[in-house]
Order: structure tokens, then sequence, then C-alpha cells
């Protein structure tokens, strides 16, 4: 793509993000002022500890999530302080989610379950079952269009999770764990296609793992600690 | 958005608001049960007010919604010793002195019945009811002609031998052949027939129904007595037909056949007043009169049309308050049972709604969806219930000998109803469905 490395538009920033729980009476400081920038095209892995904060701040990357104090700018917009509506527009538009459980409903078919995302975003009956059928084509499910995903093995449900997070054309990928349930094959083949997505729809992921190997893939590793950011990852010192 | 893209919208909702009866068919039938019960006694109910209130719309019409009747009481012989030197009965002479009293009145007509053996012609039965009437009673009971003429004034006056008789006993007697101008005869006399009355409608056509098969009955046990038993039931002769009648001029019943006298002359005396509202006022008239005529002793009863209305309603609407409870406590229960299987729904599909929402779902998207799968499962309970209260009412109909008519509006009413049931008690459940939290949703909590 066009973009140079010093020209890249700045898709996820944050600044300050604290966030806090009320726990009875006291209340416990999850995020204690986290500051993160990630650039359209990027490969991050978020990793730490359980407990370090990863997931709060995985949450509100996400948008399922508010911060207690601090900015959020998502593609030059500060969604810190949406109304819960345009929150879920945004998460529905901007960010695709895959999940270590793959959670796709059982009720519908493969294709089906890719085109709920899209019937929140209103798009026309049509134009939903080709671009499902476009993305299954794309992730190598054709042949499956029309299967239970309790048909499915665990590999091809992760690929239907990943069309589906695909279907309203985000920038950017969340991933928590999406390997985490599947074998070593299936897992290979699930971080291939996440390396190809990067490559040709320019898609900006941002995956939290335990896997230091998938660490050790990604084009920069931050590490989670006490609820900061210990290391950003950047080369040369980052920025701020 | 183009409206054809919305309904596709909508359609795909719909369908998947029925997810339920597919992923757990069984407890959502079940849970249906109250639902399905309130509406059909809603349904039930309206069907059977609605052909009961038709009945009685046609058998007024059919006595004539201007006359009173006046009907002679049965006396005990205990009662005949006490009563005797004050009272001779319903006679002519009450039918004089209500033309001389009363003001307002159209015409008094009267009627003695008798019941007697038919020699030469070839019925079902050997006996038959015959009835020496007055002129005006064609009028005062709405008798219609088929075909021929009607008794007139001439035959009364003369004592003429015609007759005119009811439509089946026409069909009956000479089938086939045309029955104007055949001769019965009647103990020892020869009557032409002049005319045939025709039948009453869609009513006569049911009382036919039953007349038969207590005919049926009857017949196994030598007795032709269902007509009679018939009135005791209703409590009302006026309301009957004349289908199996033989119809003769007053004056040539007593001349010809000379029936024995009985403690009354006639058995019925029909006073036809202006309009309906007039009926009430001629009640408690007559009611006066007669009372002083016949020495203050009830052995009479007058009946007008439109009194008899009311007690029908009377009844019918402690029946509908029956129903009416039935159907609410169904429906309430019904209702708590669908916020119940929405809930345990919603517990169980909790990382469903976390996902929804994860994917752009918004609270109301959610909510929406909840409320709509409730009243969807209310919408199949509707349209269970409609069929069995619709069963029902015809089997109340059909065993429990009353009419029942289709009304479209309670089916209207009763969808209506259960969609009610699936907003008001689905509307919690799905509010707390939208309100669970995402991330914790996503967690499976």
């Amino acid at each position: 793509m066009s973009h140079t490395n010093t020209e890249r538009e700045c898709v996820i920033s944050m600044r300050d993000i604290t966030r806090s729980f009320q726990a009875g009476e006291v209340s416990v400081q999850v995020l204690k002022g986290v500051n993160l920038d990630v650039f359209a095209g990027e490969y991050v892995a978020i990793m730490g500890r359980s407990g370090a904060g990863k997931s709060t701040l995985m949450n509100i990357l996400g948008c399922l999530d508010r911060p207690t104090s601090g900015t959020y700018l998502l593609e030059g917009h500060d969604i810190s302080k949406l109304k819960d509506d345009r929150l879920s527009t945004v998460r529905g538009k901007a960010i695709g989610f895959v999940f270590q459980s793959f959670h796709l409903l059982k009720d519908l078919n493969v294709r089906e379950n890719v085109e709920l995302p899209m019937e929140y975003q209103g798009v026309n009956p049509v134009e939903r079952k080709e671009r499902a059928e476009e993305l299954l084509i794309r992730v190598g499910l054709e042949h499956r269009l029309m299967h239970r995903p309790k048909k499915l093995s665990g590999g091809e449900r992760q690929r239907v999770a990943i069309a589906r997070a695909l279907a309203n054309r985000p920038r950017i990928l969340l991933a928590d764990e999406p390997t985490g349930n599947l074998d070593s094959s299936a897992r290979q083949s699930i971080l291939d296609l996440f390396d190809e997505l990067i490559e040709e729809e320019n898609l900006t992921l941002v995956m939290v793992t335990h896997d230091e190997l998938i660490g050790e893939l990604a084009q920069r590793k931050i590490i989670v600690s006490d609820g900061r950011i210990l290391d950003n990852g950047r080369k040369k010192g980052g920025t701020p | 958005m183009s409206s054809s893209l919305f309904s596709g919208q909508t359609l795909t909702l719909l369908r998947r608001s029925f997810v339920q009866f597919y992923s757990n068919p069984l407890r959502t039938l079940l849970t249906l049960l109250g639902v399905v019960f309130g509406v059909g006694a809603v349904v039930a109910m309206m069907s059977i007010g609605e052909g009961a209130q038709r009945q009685i719309l046609e058998r007024i019409e059919a006595m004539g919604a201007t006359s009173v009747h006046i009907e002679s009481r049965p006396v005990t012989d205990a009662e005949l010793t006490s009563i005797i030197n004050d009272t001779v009965g319903l006679s002519r002479d009450d039918v004089r002195a209500i033309e001389h009293t009363l003001p307002n009145i159209k015409s008094v007509g009267y009627r003695v019945k008798h019941t007697l053996g038919v020699t030469d012609i070839s019925m079902p039965a050997h006996e038959v009811q015959v009835y020496g009437v007055s002129e005006s009673i064609f009028k005062a009971h709405a008798l219609k002609l088929k075909e021929g003429d009607t008794l007139h004034h001439l035959h009364h006056r003369q004592g003429q031998r015609v007759a005119v008789i009811g439509s089946r006993l026409a069909q009956n007697a000479f089938p086939g052949q045309n029955p104007l101008g055949k001769v019965i005869r009647l103990d020892y006399s020869y009557f032409t027939i002049i005319g045939v009355l025709e039948d009453r409608g869609m009513n006569a056509v049911k009382d036919e129904a039953t007349d038969e098969t207590k005919n049926k009955k009857n017949k196994k046990s030598k007795s032709l007595s269902g007509n009679e038993e018939e009135e005791q039931d209703s409590g009302s002769s006026i309301t009957k037909d004349y289908q199996d009648a033989i119809l003769l001029p007053f004056s040539t019943l007593e001349a010809e056949l000379a029936p024995a006298r009985t403690y009354h002359e006639l058995d019925m005396i029909s006073v036809e007043v202006n309009t309906t509202a007039e009926t009430l006022e001629a009640k408690n008239q007559l009611m006066l009169l007669l009372s002083k005529l016949h020495g203050e002793h009830q052995d009479f009863e007058i009946i007008a049309p439109e009194e008899l209305l009311r007690q029908r309603q009377e009844t019918q609407s402690v029946f509908n308050a029956v129903l009416i409870a039935i159907a609410a406590i169904s429906l309430l229960v019904g209702g708590i049972g669908v916020m119940n299987i929405m809930l345990a729904n919603i517990m169980e599909r909790v990382s469903e709604i976390g996902l929804r929402r994860a994917i752009g779902a918004k609270k109301s998207d959610i909510r929406n969806q909840f409320l709509l799968e409730s009243i969807s499962i209310c919408f199949v309970g509707g349209v269970l219930g409609v069929l069995l209260g619709l069963l029902a009412s015809f089997l109340v109909s059909y065993f429990g000998d009353l009419p029942m008519a289709f009304a479209w509006e309670s089916t209207a009413l009763a969808f209506g109803i259960s969609l009610l049931v699936g907003v008001t008690f689905g509307l919690m459940p799905a509010v707390r469905a939208a309100n669970i939290d995402p991330i914790d949703a996503l967690r499976g909590e």
C-alpha cells in the first residue's frame, strides 16, 4: 500500500486510560494510565499474565467498555464518551471480533452467521448474502455455506468467525486468544489466514495471547503488567 | 432503504423469532398451554355468545317482535278445586275483554291445541298436533305460507272444513306430491288442505334437527310428546314451529271435532301491538286485566319477546363471566409461563446476547429480538387457541344443543389478546436481556 512508515495513520490512540471497578466499598484500579498507539496495517500482540489488565484493555479497545478516565481515539474519533447505542454502532462497523470460543450461533447456518453483523447495520438481504458468500470463499469455506456450526471442525469454525468479523469491512480486527481452542495444524492455518488478511486488506490486527510463539510472529509485542504497558514493542522508544 | 429490503429484514427477524420452536419444541408448547386455553376460552365464549344472540333474535323475529303472548298454564287437580269458582281458564272471554279494554292494540289472535289421530294419511307418526286458530294468529306468530292460501275470515265465519299444514308434515305425508287440494281425515271429518306453511329459516332447521332426534327417542317409547317436552325445557311454546301441525279455523275445530272441554278453552292468546317498545307496557296492562278476570289466580303466563331477550342475555352474561374468568386466569398463567420460558431462554443464550452486542447490536435490538420471540410464541398460542376455541364451541353446540356462530371479531380479538400477552409478559425478560453487560455475557456468565 501507499503508506510509508512515517505517514501511517494512527487507528488506535489511547491516552492516560484508566479503568476502575467498584468491588464493594473499595475501588480497584485495573488500568493505571495506558498510552497506546496502533497504526493501520500493524500486527500487534498483547501479552501479559492473567490479572494484568489485558482483558480490560481489550474490552476498551473493542468499545465493549468505557474507560474511567483518559481519551481513546478510534480512527480519529473520540469514543470514550459515546452513548451506549452509538458505541454499539461503532463496534459493529469499525471492529471485527474473533474469540477463543468462536461464538457462532448454533441455530444459524454458516452463511447466516456471517451475515449477522450486516443485519445490525441495515444492509439489505441480497447484499448481505453476496458479501457473506464472498467472505466464506475468501476463508476457504465455500463448500460449507449451509452447514450448521456444529458440523464444522474447530479450525473451520474459527474461519467462519473470521469471515463474520470482516463482514462490515472493519479496519481493525480484535482477536482474543483466537488459537486457544485449536490443535496445532488448525492453529497454523488460522495464523496464516491472519497474515494474508493483514497483507491483502491492510487490516490492523490486535491479538491478545498467551502464546509466546505468536508474540514472536507479531510485528509488535505489547506487554501489559499491573495495569500498565511495560513494553510497547517499539524498537526506537515509540511514540508517547 | 426501500420498502422491499425493509420487508426482507423484517422477514428474517420474524422467521428467526420462531427459533424456540425448533430448538426447544416441547418446552415451548407446554409453556403455551395457558395462552392456548385462554385464547380458546375467549373464542368459544364469543362464538357461542354470537350464536345465542342470533338464535334469540331469530326467535324473536319468528315470534313476532311486536307481540305479547298469553299462555295457559297447566293446572293440577289439587289446584283446580281451589280456583274453579273464581276462574274458567284462558277463554274467548279474555280475548273479548282484551279487545275492548286495551288501547293501542293492532290485533288479538288465539288458538287451542289438540292432539288427534290421523287415520288416512301415511304419517310417520299417527298423532298430530291440531290447532284451532283465529285469523290473526298468522300475523301474531309471523306465519307465512309457502304455497296455497291462508285461513280467511270466511273460513272462520262459516266453519269451513279447510286446513293449513306445516311444511314438514306436507313433505312427510305427501312426498313428491302437491298437498294442495288433498283431503285429510281427522276423527270422522274430512278437511281440504288449502295452504302449506313456510319453514322458518336457519333456526327452524336447527329445531327440526333436535325435534327429529327427540321424535326418534319418543317413537321407541311409543309416545309422541316430544313437542310438549320441548315446551317444558324451553319454557315457552310460542317459539314452537308449526312444521308438523295442522291448522284449522277455530270455529271449524269446535264444530267438527268437538273436543272435550278442558279447563282452558284456549292454549294461547297473542296480542299484537304497534312497536316492540310497547310490548312491555302491554304486558303490564294484560297482567292487570287478566289477573282481575281470573280472580287473581295465575293460571296463565304472559311472555313478551323483549323480556325473553333480556332473560337470555342475563343467562348469557353469567356464562360469559365464567368464561372471562377462565380466560383471564389462563392468560395470566400462560403469560407467566411465557415470561418464565423467556427468562430461561435468555439465561441459556447469554453468550449469544454478548456476541450480538459485540458485533453491533444495540440494546434495543436485543430487546426487540426477545420481545419478538415472545410475541411469536404467543402468536402460535393464539393460532392454537383459536382452533381449540372453535373446536370447543363446536362440541358445546353439538352436544350441549346450543347454537354457535363463528365470529370474525372473536378471532381478531383472540390474536390481539395473545399478542398483548406476548408483549406484556415478554417485555421484562427482553429488557433484562438487553441490559446484560456484553463483557460478562461473552465471558459466559
